[in-house]
This record gives C-alpha cells, structure tokens and sequence, in this order.
C-alpha cells in the first residue's frame, strides 16, 4: 500500500513537471544539451521487459541450437505480459518458447536439476533489479526540449547446463526507454521515442524528423553544427550511481 | 692598451651572438634521392612500391588472428569454469564461480574490444589504400627520414622547405622569414623558427599541402 502511495506521488511530481514545463517554453533533437530535473529510483521485484536478458545471450548460442528458456525472477503482471512482446522482437532467441519461473533457488541449482532433461533449457535469472525514472530538461532550447527516461537495470545470470558444452555467464542488464518531446508529451510534440537494447543498439521507434526541422526553422531549438557529429548525440548524461 | 682591452670587450660580448650555428639543408635534393621521394608517381598520386599501407595491413590482420586465438583459449577456460560453477556443493562454491566468471568475462570483453578497434582499424587502411590520402603513411616516413637528419638540435637549418623562387619585394616582406633573407639579424629567424608552420606542397600533385609544425612530434 505504501509503495502504492509512493508510485502515485512519482506520477502526481511528474505531471506537475510536465505542467510547468508547458508554463515555461518550448525544445528538440538537434543540439542538446541535457541538465537533469528530476531522479528517482526505485526497487523492483522483476525487470519489466527481457530486453537485456535477450541482449545478455545474443550471439552466444548456434542458431536453434536452444529449445526453451525459463526466466527466473520473482516475476510480476508486467513481467508476465512482457514475454508476449518477445516475438515482435527479430532475434531468434526471442521466439522460443520463454517461461517465467519463480525465484525458489539459484539459477545454478535450477539448471542442475534440470540437466537430466531431454532437451536442456537456457536459465536466465534476474535479482537485484531497479527502475530509474529521470527527466533531463534541454537548456540550448530554453527549457523548452525535455527527454523522459525509464531505465531498468539488473543482475543477469545465464547458465546452460549441457554435458557437452556448459555455459555460464554473470552481467549488468540495463534497457531504457527514452521520449523526447517538445513541451507536453502529447502526440504530435514527439520527437523521438527510443528503446534500448534491441541488438546491442539503441532503436528509434518514433523519429520526428518533419517536426523537428520546423522547431529548427522557428529556432526554438539550437542547430546542430555539421562538424559536430556524435552517435551519442541522441543518449543522456550518465544517471547517478 | 687601451684598443687592445676595448677589442677583447667586443670580442667577449660577441661571443653570445656567435653561438647560434646556422645550418643549410637542401630538401630539394633529399627527396629527389630518398627511395620514397623518388618513387612518386605524379600519375597515379601514390608511391611506387610503397609497402606501408598493405604491411600494416597484414601486421593488423595477424595482431586479428592472435586475439581470436586468445578468445578461443578463454573459451576454453569459460566453459571449464562453467562446469566448475555447475559442480558446486555450497553457496561459497557457487560465489567463487560466479566472481571467475566475472573476470574471464571482463577479459573476454576487453579482447573482443580490442579485435573491433583492429578490425576498423584494417578497414579504414583499406578504404584509404584506394584515395590520394594513401599516401601520407609513406611521407610520414619520409618526413620522419629528413627529421633524422637534422641532429645537431641547437643549429637553425635553412632550407629546410624548398625554397620559393619568386622574388619578394622589400615592401611585400610579410613573414619573419623573408625579413630574415632580407636582412639577416637572429632576431628575425627566432621569432620565425618559433611562430612559424612549415607548409609546402612538396608533392605538387597532391589534391591539399603537406602540413606539419617543426615543434610538434607525432605520437607513436
């Protein structure tokens, strides 16, 4: 119930932000340079997506090679749901068939017990998972640009426990969601909506070009200069530690 | 008496000006003998028989094979390790596993890391054996070649560019060198040698000039 409370106030903090922000001025993509307005972290029992699980074992398995996966954690609704979003995803691994499982043991003692099986499952346990939630305001667009981010990271361990060839392996999983809008987060004031990791990359699922160019043209955003080119151009500043 | 101690006066505070040796280097004809200078091709704009690039190449391309080498040997050692972590009887078993694996990973990455900066390395060789470009690894020698043999590092060396055979009117003197050949006083030569950027266009099929600044050393 209290966390309940503590999700509502976030929400609440977060809308009155974005309330203001309208109050003050417009933004964009090109030239930013982002300042954080506000952080939060909070702990989860799951991660919300298996989009580093899946980033964690890309390319470490021969294609087909896998049957099935079991993810271990102590798995929530939207963890649940989120396996649903798998096949929507072009890695192989993605398509197999995913099975969540409660956190009873170790992954090392769940892969042991299944060793004996016909076809042996790839285990991927998540712990020690949290969410950030940040938002950054653009200060070379007056206050006007802001980008939303949800990160999730967590501790991912895989292990395999085939006779022939056993494979563990220990790593931070990190995904994030980045919005950047212009004022409101409303349709239409969207810059660019990005998902990370999608094949170790960062994805653009919205990419406002047209819009964009016609904040530029306004100069309520700041032109990139043509010499300046960053493939980072479009990340944030580092969240805190 | 007198004459003799004023001559040994101005012989004594002359002395000062007179350490400062002066040096003549004919660049001209150095790389018109240097293997390298000699085997510029105008036509094609690169150096005949240069070697530089495609050895590089290859030394990049068997640095490439040693580190697979080296992946392949931690794999070895990751599955054995898997196996290790897959026979633990406790938890303290188990954490020791997991912090090997921690480490095996961490060099896994730094080599695989090192691979792609070799493999975009080899690309970017490759793409640039086929531009004008190409043919600055070979004058970097070069240029390496005509440092070498400037070694007496407290003498000014003149001519150290091709000399320009255009005449230069006493009221067109713009830079400290010109001053110099005008009217040598150190002063002149000083302040060129500490100012100025040697700029030639040495080979003069060369789409840009050839720039580099005495002062400055290239990192190896």
């Amino acid at each position: 119930m209290q966390k309940l409370q503590h999700k509502f106030a976030v929400l609440i903090t977060l809308g009155w932000l974005l309330t203001c922000a309208y109050q003050a001025q417009a933004c964009s993509l090109a030239l930013h340079d982002w300042k954080r307005l506000f952080h939060l972290r909070l702990p989860l029992s799951a991660p919300l997506t298996p989009l580093a699980e899946l980033d964690a074992i890309l390319d470490k398995f021969p294609r087909n090679s896998l049957k099935q996966i079991l993810w271990v954690a102590n798995h929530n609704l939207f963890s649940s749901f989120s396996i649903a979003l798998l096949p929507l995803l072009p890695n192989w691994e993605a398509h197999l068939p995913w099975q969540t499982l409660p956190t009873t043991a170790s992954v090392v003692e769940l892969a042991k017990g299944r060793q004996n099986q016909s076809e042996i499952p790839l285990i991927i346990g998540a712990d020690q998972n949290q969410l950030q939630i940040a938002l950054f305001v653009d200060s070379n667009s007056s206050n006007r640009c802001f980008q939303l981010v949800l990160m999730q990271t967590s501790r991912i361990r895989s292990v395999y426990a085939s006779r022939q060839t056993p494979w563990a392996q220990e790593s931070r999983g990190m995904t994030w969601v980045s919005l950047v809008f212009y004022q409101l987060p409303l349709p239409g004031r969207i810059l660019s909506l990005a998902v990370f990791p999608v094949y170790q990359t960062r994805r653009a699922l919205i990419d406002n070009h047209e819009y964009v160019e016609q904040l530029l043209a306004e100069k309520f955003l700041a032109t990139r200069p043509e010499q300046i080119f960053d493939p980072y151009t479009f990340d944030f500043p580092d969240l805190p530690e | 008496m007198r004459k003799l101690i004023v001559c040994i006066l101005i012989l004594a505070g002359s002395h000062s000006l007179a350490a400062q040796s002066y040096r003549s280097f004919d660049l001209d004809a150095f790389i018109a003998e240097h293997p390298t200078g000699a085997s510029y091709d105008p036509i094609t704009r690169c150096f005949l028989n240069s070697t530089v690039i495609p050895d590089e190449i290859a030394s990049i391309g068997q640095k490439i094979m040693e580190i697979e080498q080296k992946l392949s040997d931690l794999a070895v050692l990751q599955r054995a390790n898997a196996e290790k972590l897959l026979e633990a009887k406790d938890s303290n078993a188990e954490a020791d596993g997991w912090q090997k694996n921690l480490v095996l990973a961490r060099q896994e990455k730094d080599l695989k890391s090192h691979k792609y900066e070799l493999l975009a390395r080899q690309q970017n060789l490759q793409q640039l054996s086929s531009r004008d470009s190409g043919i600055l690894p070979d004058i970097g020698n070069l240029v390496n070649d005509i440092r070498a043999r400037f070694n007496d590092p407290n003498a000014i060396y003149l001519n150290y560019l091709p000399a320009t055979e255009t005449q230069v009117h006493k009221n067109w003197l713009s830079s400290p060198l010109q001053i110099y050949l005008w009217s040598p006083h150190e002063r002149y030569i000083a302040e060129y040698i500490e100012n100025s950027y040697e700029i030639s266009q040495i080979f003069p099929q060369c789409r840009r000039p050839v720039v580099f600044q005495k002062s400055f050393e290239r990192e190896p």
